[in-house]
């Protein structure tokens, strides 16, 4: 018989039930990375057992929820890594500036900060009407957080800090208004914005995009399923197209449809063919 | 005779030629010059002489002749003289003549003159003599007598001049006859001479160019493209041409050797470019390959193609106890015996032998059941096998074997020994290579998830974070309630400053209000009794004045006396609503579960709401069911309270029609359906019915809020607060019970309360939770989805009014502006901050210094003294100042200052001119 290590049987049996639950398919997602929030949620709930997590999983849809949730990480800020910003104004933004039309996707935009940091960086290089930012997250709550535009006003002193590292050209604070608990994005920042849920393992392409940003989702992934989220950005992209990726990432398919563009920023570039 | 010798003798003999014929030429003059001389000298010099002397004879003789004929005598003496001198010449001349003389017939000539001359002479003395003497007549006889030989004398003279002039023609004639001779000789010289000359160079010339010649002809043949065989020259001449030849001909042999060698050295340099080439090529395959199968694959065909092998195959050692080498690659091996076996053991076999022998074995006597080559139609056996292990240093990495129809040439062999020397390193290479990426690949995997694990730690921080935050906004939402409440309370100031106005009295009375309003606990202790009292005391007597009993006052002035009434029920109503309301979300509301009878509590009812029924000409009833519970256990005062609210609001939008109570005890169904999970035996359950306009129901349940009517022309036209059935909610969660409603718009409504009978009240803990429940509504899963649908909007609200975050903070303006100064003071002093003003940047650090608490600065840029940059680096000096929020306030003209600003040290920075909102906005943020 062979051996089988039972936790990871359970934990398999975890995502299959979560799977045909809910839709979401977690199974080829790193299994440390699963492992772990499985485990925390254990601590949380007092259980003994991921089986035991399993069955009220699937008995008891607030369980459900709260273990989607736990797999959904969302941690983000404006202009995070400001140098992957300013690389991108500098390096990447002259492309675009001679293109008639210029389509974004923010794959795995969690709660937005991004999106709204790349709205900014489109406004202040005058390319706001002309582009439309799609941004995608598998969770439809942090999307609909994100669509409000709503930011913690605590976190607005850190972003100040990355907007001017990233090379901010006015004052942030045009961009928003604050009251004395959040940060309200200008609204017509988000004007051009489409926020949507997206799953980049389950659903398919639905567009042709010149820039790509991805940031810190593939590291949750299994080589299989990064390959295959690789092979769904190739798809969407144009030729010559711009992938950027997080900064700790890295592109580690068989397939080379991109090159190196710039390597400290992680963008990659599609090759014409 | 060599070519030198020739040139010499030709060239010698014109020399002598010509110096010949110098000394011939100078003999012959010489001989002319000779002949010149005789003639000259010798023969014109004798006539000379002899014309001389017949002269001096004939003057003599004229002299004598004279004194003969003519008797002249004059001077014996001088004629004396006359003749001595002339016979002295005379003498003399005859002596250079004797000596000048040679030949005898001239001898003779001149013996006879002289004889001649002897006799005259002796007749001159004798003549002389008679002269003398004076006998002139024997003069002339003596003279006659002499006349013979003088006549002689002369002929003989004129005989030897003659003779003299024909011996001068004879010298002439010899003289001519001689030039004649010497020019005849001198032209037969040069010709003679001129034709030895020619002769001697055209033999000179014929002998050099005949071998010249020769040799010109045999080089021409020489095939230049082919020097293998060169023509030899066949000249046998012991001159210089002769040594040319011999010259040439070593040269050819050795051109012969040199180009044989040549071609030799081209073959080997073609082979061993064809080694170096195709082993480049090869070499240049172990780059393209990142794993040791590709390069053994590509290898092993490239490998076969070179060497001309029709089977090859690639194996590779494994470490091992025993090391096995796998085959990895082969080449036209099919699937069946082809390529041979697919592992073998160091030493198994010829292969395994060459593994540990580290040399290449040939076999080229293959034997007869050695594998085949097959082709598509049919097999052959292979005439030649080699095997060549890899090596690096002395360690055997692979080993290749190879099969081949022809056997291999040693070119072939070499490219083979070639293209091992460097596989070794490559394999090593390439081995160390899949090393390093397996590596890489496991760091990178690593790399990710490190970032994964300090993402997910973030989150969980984050959860914490959200999870304490969580508890923060529970106590900041107490917080806010209590601010909403201060909020009311300042509504309810106005309203009383609204009253105050109008009358006097309550104006005091609203002062009060004011003064208690800062306390918020005292408020609401004191309440009832500070607010209530004054309040009923103007509502009896504004009641009173409308009454007017004394008929004292005008219509007018009844009509306002009702206003005030009706304002201060209104206001009155208000503040038992918001005292209720604020006590229940603070969780202040005691609750005294007790007995309460039924019956009476219906008959209560009853007796209250008739007299508004009968007012409002409705029907009113109060009906207790059969089934109803004699008592029940809770706290009367409040289910009383919230019957009130029901039925205040019924007869409120009921305008005909009837106002119904029904009470019964709830069936055990109606109230497990609502999963109150309260433990109670028996519930009571009141529906208050009326047959007014009606609830639309997508407003059912906003009406439960605080502030929501139906509408606000709803609100318009029946009045009252919105509050009621909030706090009826409230109290319904409070007895542990729930309020229902069922509506349709202009069909009525139907409100239904169910409440617990509980003996022995809400235990402790429940009692906190429902507390909690009811004040923070957060668990009911309608309220709290529209509880999370407003919270934009209460903020948002809040946002006007309240901002707390930057209440009683010290503000440091720093500006040279008044006018900024003063606007921008204002503005923030209506946000409650604290505004200090500087006018300069020496102003503004003595402020910081001196001042203990500054909390935020604003700061200009273009400032007189000191600007802001400098100011700001000051300030980011003192250490105590580091964290301090600075905004510099920049224009906006001047784009290129904002890194300046920043690098002075400022927070962030707004361009001017200020807009109010960005500023307040950014100062949150920064005192956040």
């Amino acid at each position: 018989m062979p051996r089988i290590n039972k936790e990871e049987l359970e934990l398999d049996l975890l995502l299959l039930a979560i799977f045909k639950l809910s839709g979401y398919d977690f199974r080829q997602y790193m299994k440390s990375s699963i492992m772990r929030r499985v485990q925390n949620r254990l601590n949380l709930e007092r259980l003994p057992t991921i089986a035991s997590l399993t069955e009220r999983v699937i008995h008891d849809e607030t369980y459900l929820n709260k273990i989607l949730g736990d797999f959904s990480i969302n941690v983000t800020e404006m202009f995070r890594d400001p140098s992957f910003f300013k690389a991108f104004r500098e390096e990447v933004v002259p492309y675009l500036k001679k293109l008639p039309e210029i389509r974004i996707w923010h794959a795995g935009c969690s709660t937005g900060e991004e999106v709204f940091s790349m709205a900014i960086l489109l406004e202040e290089e005058g390319l706001r009407d002309r582009a439309k930012i799609y941004a995608t997250d598998m969770n439809e709550q942090v999307i609909s957080k994100a669509e409000q535009g709503i930011i913690p006003l605590q976190k607005m002193q850190a972003y100040t800090k990355n907007y001017m590292l990233a090379g901010g050209k006015q004052s942030f604070s045009e961009y928003y208004t604050a009251d004395c608990e959040y940060a309200y994005l200008n609204p017509n920042l988000l004007e051009k914005v489409v926020f949507a849920q997206h799953n980049l393992v389950t659903d398919r392409s639905f567009n042709e995009f010149h820039v790509i940003i991805c940031r810190n989702v593939l590291i949750y992934f299994n080589v299989k399923l990064q390959s295959h989220v690789l092979d769904l950005f190739n798809e969407s992209l144009s030729a010559n197209g711009f992938l950027g990726l997080g900064s700790k990432e890295s592109i580690r398919t068989e397939a080379d449809f991109f090159e190196d563009f710039n390597t400290n920023e992680k963008f990659f570039r599609k090759k014409a063919n | 005779m060599s070519f030198k010798k020739k040139q010499f003798l030709a060239l010698g003999l014109t020399v002598f030629c010509m110096v010949l014929l110098m000394f011939v030429i100078l003999f012959m003059v010489n001989l002319m010059r000779t002949n010149m001389i005789e003639i000259v000298q010798d023969r014109y010099f004798k006539v000379k002489q002899a014309t001389e002397i017949r002269k001096l004879f004939d003057q003599a003789d004229r002299q004598l002749l004279r004194i003969v004929v003519d008797n002249d005598v004059t001077d014996p003496t001088v004629i004396s003289d006359f003749l001595k001198t002339n016979n002295a010449g005379i003498q003399s001349k005859f002596i250079d003549l004797q000596d000048s003389v040679n030949t005898k017939e001239g001898k003779r000539y001149i013996n006879q003159i002289e004889v001649a001359y002897q006799s005259y002479h002796e007749m001159e003395q004798l003549f002389l003599v008679d002269l003398k003497n004076g006998e002139i007549d024997n003069l002339k006889t003596l003279y006659d007598k002499e006349r013979a030989n003088r006549d002689e004398l002369l002929i003989n003279l004129d005989e030897f001049k003659d003779y003299q002039e024909s011996l001068m023609e004879v010298s002439l004639k010899n003289a001519t006859n001689t030039y004649n001779t010497l020019v005849i000789v001198l032209i037969s010289a040069v010709a003679v001479a001129l034709l030895l000359i020619i002769i001697v160079t055209l033999w000179l010339i014929r002998s050099t160019s005949r071998n010249i010649h020769s040799i010109t002809k045999g080089i021409k043949q020489i095939d230049f493209t082919n020097l293998t065989r060169i023509p030899r020259l066949d000249v046998n001449s012991k001159d210089e041409i002769g040594e040319i030849a011999s010259a040439f001909n070593s040269m050819a042999a050795s051109l012969e050797t040199y180009s044989a060698k040549e071609t030799q050295y081209t073959l080997e340099i073609t082979e061993q470019n064809w080694v170096t080439t195709h082993s480049s090529s090869i070499v240049h395959l172990y780059s393209h390959h990142v794993t040791i199968e590709g390069l053994a694959e590509e290898l092993i065909n490239n490998l076969a193609e070179v060497l001309d092998a029709k089977l090859g195959g690639f194996y590779i050692k494994e470490e091992g106890k025993k090391p096995i080498f796998r085959k990895i690659a082969s080449y036209a091996a099919d699937t069946e015996n082809q390529a041979g076996r697919d592992y073998f053991f160091e030493g198994e076999g010829l292969v395994g032998q060459c593994a540990i022998d580290r040399k290449v074995f040939f076999l080229n006597e293959v034997p007869d059941d050695y594998q085949v080559i097959s082709t598509g139609l049919g097999t052959m056996k292979p005439k030649s096998i080699l095997m060549a292990p890899i090596l690096l240093k002395d360690d055997v990495l692979a080993v290749i074997e190879l099969a081949g129809l022809q056997p291999f040439t040693s070119t072939q062999v070499k490219l083979l020994e070639e293209v091992l020397g460097t596989l070794g390193i490559a394999i090593t290479n390439i081995l160390g290579r899949m090393e390093i990426a397996c590596l890489l690949q496991e760091s990178q995997a690593k790399t990710e998830e490190l970032q994964m694990q300090s993402e997910e730690l973030q989150t969980q921080s984050e959860e914490l974070q959200s999870q304490s935050e969580e508890m923060q906004t529970q106590a900041e939402e107490l917080r806010m309630i209590n601010e909403q409440l201060e909020e009311r309370t300042k509504d309810a100031e106005l309203k009383s400053e609204e009253l105050q106005a109008a009358k006097e009295s309550l104006e005091e009375k609203a002062r009060e209000l004011l003064q208690s309003s800062k306390y918020k606990s005292e408020f609401l202790a004191n309440m009832s009794h500070e607010l209530r009292t004054p309040l009923n005391s103007i509502l009896l007597l504004s009641e009173m004045m409308t009454d007017d009993p004394n008929h004292g006052l005008n219509e007018e002035q009844i009509e306002f006396a009702k206003v005030i009434h009706s304002s201060g029920q209104d206001l009155l109503n208000l503040i038992n609503d918001i005292l209720d309301l604020s006590k229940v979300e603070v969780g202040k509301l005691d609750i005294h579960f007790e007995e309460v009878n039924i019956n009476e509590f219906a008959e209560r009812l009853n007796r209250h709401f008739m007299p508004f029924a009968k007012q409002k000409n409705l029907e009113f009833t109060v009906n207790v069911r059969e089934n109803a519970p004699h008592s029940v256990f809770t706290d009367e005062q409040r289910l009383q309270q919230i019957i009130k609210n029901l039925l205040s609001n019924a007869f409120k939008f009921t305008e005909k029609g009837s106002v119904s109570v029904s009470v019964e005890e709830a069936k055990r169904q109606e109230y497990l359906e609502l999963s109150l999970g309260k433990e109670a035996d028996t519930w009571l359950k009141v529906v208050v019915a009326d047959t007014g306009i009606g609830i639309p129901e997508e407003k059912h349940e906003e009406i439960f809020e605080a502030f929501q009517q139906v509408d606000g022309a709803t609100m318009r036209k029946y009045g009252g607060t919105g509050l009621g059935l909030s706090i009826t909610k409230e109290f319904a969660y409070l007895l542990g019970g729930v309020c229902k409603v069922q509506s349709r718009e202009g069909a009525g409504s139907s409100f239904t309360l169910l409440v617990p009978s509980l003996p022995e009240g809400l235990s402790e803990l429940e009692e906190i939770r429902v507390k909690e429940e009811a004040a923070s509504a957060k668990d009911d899963d309608l309220l709290s989805e529209q509880m999370t649908d407003y919270q934009p909007v209460e903020s948002m609200e809040s946002f006007d009014e309240s901002s707390n975050v930057l209440n009683g903070k010290t503000v440091l303006v720093v500006d040279d502006d008044h006018r900024n100064i003063f606007a921008v003071k204002n503005a923030l002093e209506k946000e409650g901050m604290n505004v200090k003003t500087a006018e300069n940047g020496m102003e503004c650090l003595r402020l910081i210094e001196e001042t203990s608490k500054i909390d935020i600065v604003l700061m200009d840029i273009m400032m007189p003294i000191m600007d802001g940059y400098e100011t700001m680096k000051r300030i980011r000096g003192i250490e105590i100042h580091q964290e301090m929020p600075i905004i510099a306030l920049t224009a906006k003209a001047m784009k290129s200052d904002r890194r300046k600003c920043i690098e002075s040290g400022a927070s962030d920075y707004i361009s001017k001119p200020l807009n109010l909102e960005q500023l307040l906005s950014v100062m949150r943020v920064w005192l956040s």
